[in-house]
């Protein structure tokens, strides 16, 4: 490769569309982060939304549905970024690095991911049937020893089964709903215990809560038909519905608008501030909706039958339908994929992972689960995978190591250009 | 078997579509001279050049005994180059795009692509892009993608003579324009 003083070839003399598809060939990271600052042209091409657009509709196939591409926080460069990050993740099941962790006595219900904003450690919370919390360090749980794995718990946390649990972003406090009808904020303290802040009686069993939408203000949802919203900081019941006929038990907040659903085949969305009329309402003759995840505007929803249906969250338009297996548990809607929980026809749990938008296809599937999953949670920014059990284990998940990703990368190499390089692994 | 009319009927049906394909890629055995925008001819047969879709197209459309065909986009050079390597790959069977860093090149590409030199290797790419090669413009651009791994954006600009802004912006100061004419 020479180049002579006089007659430095140029490679911005090649056309736009010419770079565009050298683009495709390089490392996406090197593309967000390196390329830019070549020089402006390069920047203005990679930030141009239309060749991200472009490259997630030929390369992954996906077609974004209208109310995604619209919202004003969609970022086509993010979006294939994380669809992408999505694919390589759940490409193959057993290359993962799975660890089986004991410690509840009873079917785990809830498990919940988080990762501190100072230290960058990731964590999990699990609330199981035998009423206790325990906090696991995910850090040790990747390289230390089972003894060191629970960092903090509560046994007598609730009186009853503990059926799920939210975290607040902004204050890091969390909450949990119990049996014993009671919803309860909870603090995790410097020294590393969990610490009680308050409770609230809600009248009977509470199923769902979550704290984002509003600061201070949490939702949650009860086996008595009842949506309540709860001030935090009172501890009191400051807005509620009973619109549904039976338990709710999916909830979904964006902002202000608080979607539910029941098994009463009814799936309803409110506005908090005026809880008393139902602003989007749908009733499905054959089944109920047992999970609701909300992501901008797209409201993906798992069904009772097997199906996965994903809805436009403004007008409740059907955007796509699949079916999945004999009956969906749980799904999750993350940018770059949907995440989903079913039983198959044989009674046995699979995890799989569609591509989002309109026309998903399946991109990768765990093998038949031993335990029966109860609940699953995932974290993209640190690709971890947590699902709680109903034989009381937790399964965490981590990503393929980078060294095993670096190897692979290096063998390629070395078959490409056998001659030229020695064989030398770095 | 028994012969019905219906089976008698498939086979009439297989026996004209059989008859119909000999005259489509008769083309292909034809030779064919190549003219480029600087005059120089080149020859090469319709099995080379089929990996075109621009020549062969222009091919197919020839009526013998004309056998020219005028490349205006491509220079003679560069010609060459992607002679030399349709020649190679006459006998390839169907090609599948595999896009994205999971390319993986034949030896004989990746190696005439890596002596070339840059000026040579972008011309290739143009040129490429114009006759609609599909596979070699995969295997070029894997091979700048190659050569662009694992560098920093000084060295970057260093290995394909792309200027800085601050550069660009004098080059523009000093040319011939509105403001300095």
């Amino acid at each position: 490769m020479t180049t002579d003083a006089g007659n430095t070839p140029e490679l911005a003399s090649l056309p736009s569309e010419l770079l565009c598809q050298l683009f495709t060939y390089l490392p996406n990271r090197k593309l967000i982060t390196e390329i830019p600052l070549v020089c402006q042209r390069f920047n203005t091409i990679l930030n141009d939304d239309k060749f991200w657009s472009r490259r997630i509709r030929t390369e992954h196939l996906i077609h974004q549905p209208e109310c995604e591409v619209s919202h004003p926080d969609y970022q086509p460069k993010r979006s294939f970024h994380s669809m992408r990050t999505a694919r390589s993740r759940f490409r193959d099941w057993e290359t993962q690095t799975v660890h089986v962790a004991l410690g509840h006595s009873a079917t785990v219900d809830s498990v919940l991911l988080f990762k501190t904003e100072q230290q960058h450690k990731q964590f999990c919370l699990s609330g199981s049937r035998d009423r206790t919390i325990r906090l696991w360090d995910l850090e040790n749980v990747r390289n230390g020893v089972e003894d060191t794995w629970t960092v903090a718990k509560d046994e007598t946390a609730h009186l009853g089964w503990i059926w799920n649990m939210a975290r607040d972003e902004t204050t890091g406090n969390f909450y949990t709903t119990s049996w014993d009808s009671t919803v309860k904020s909870w603090r995790i303290t410097d020294d590393g215990a969990l610490q009680n802040l308050s409770s609230v009686n809600v009248g009977s069993a509470a199923q769902c809560v979550s704290a984002t939408g509003s600061p201070n203000e949490l939702v949650c949802t009860t086996f008595a038909k009842r949506v309540a919203v709860i001030d935090d900081r009172s501890s009191e019941i400051v807005a509620e519905h009973k619109l549904h006929k039976r338990a709710v038990i999916a909830l979904a907040v964006d902002g202000n608008r608080i979607y539910t659903s029941s098994e009463d085949r009814i799936m309803m969305m409110v506005d908090r501030r005026q809880m008393g009329r139902a602003l989007l309402f749908e009733y499905s003759p054959s089944c109920y909706k047992s999970c609701l995840s909300l992501q901008r505007d797209q409201l993906l929803t798992s069904t009772s039958d097997g199906k996965v249906k994903l809805y436009d969250a403004k007008n409740f338009n059907v955007l796509q339908t699949y079916t999945v297996g004999s009956y969906t548990r749980q799904v999750q809607l993350d940018h770059g994929a949907h995440l989903v929980m079913a039983r198959s026809a044989r009674t046995r749990y699979k995890f799989s992972i569609f591509s989002p938008g309109t026309r998903s296809r399946q991109w990768g599937a765990s093998h038949e689960l031993a335990a029966e999953p109860a609940k699953f949670d995932y974290l993209p920014s640190t690709k971890t995978l947590a699902i709680g059990n109903g034989d009381s284990s937790i399964l965490f998940c981590f990503p393929p190591s980078e060294n095993a990703e670096n190897l692979a990368e290096n063998a390629e190499n070395l078959a490409e250009n056998p001659a030229e390089n020695p064989p030398n692994l770095e | 078997m028994v012969r019905t009319e219906k089976s008698n009927k498939k086979a009439k049906t297989q026996k004209v579509k059989l008859v119909q394909n000999v005259p489509v890629n008769e083309h292909l055995n034809r030779t064919y001279i190549l003219i480029c925008n600087d005059g120089q001819q080149f020859e090469a047969d319709g099995h080379t050049i089929r990996h075109s879709k621009v020549l062969g197209l222009a091919a197919k459309n020839l009526e013998p005994p004309e056998n020219t065909i005028q490349v205006e986009k491509v220079k003679g050079d560069t010609m060459k180059l992607v002679l030399e390597w349709c020649v190679n790959h006459k006998d390839d069977g169907p090609y599948v795009s595999k896009v994205g860093p999971g390319l993986r090149l034949p030896h004989w590409d990746f190696r005439w692509l890596k002596e070339m030199n840059n000026q040579d290797l972008f011309d290739l790419i143009t040129a490429t892009n114009d006759l609609q090669i599909k596979q070699l413009m995969d295997y070029s651009c894997k091979t700048v993608a190659n050569m662009a791994k694992g560098k920093n954006p000084e060295q970057l600009r260093q290995i394909f003579g792309i200027l800085t802004d601050e550069e660009e912006a004098e080059l523009a100061l000093n040319e011939p324009g509105p403001s300095n004419a």
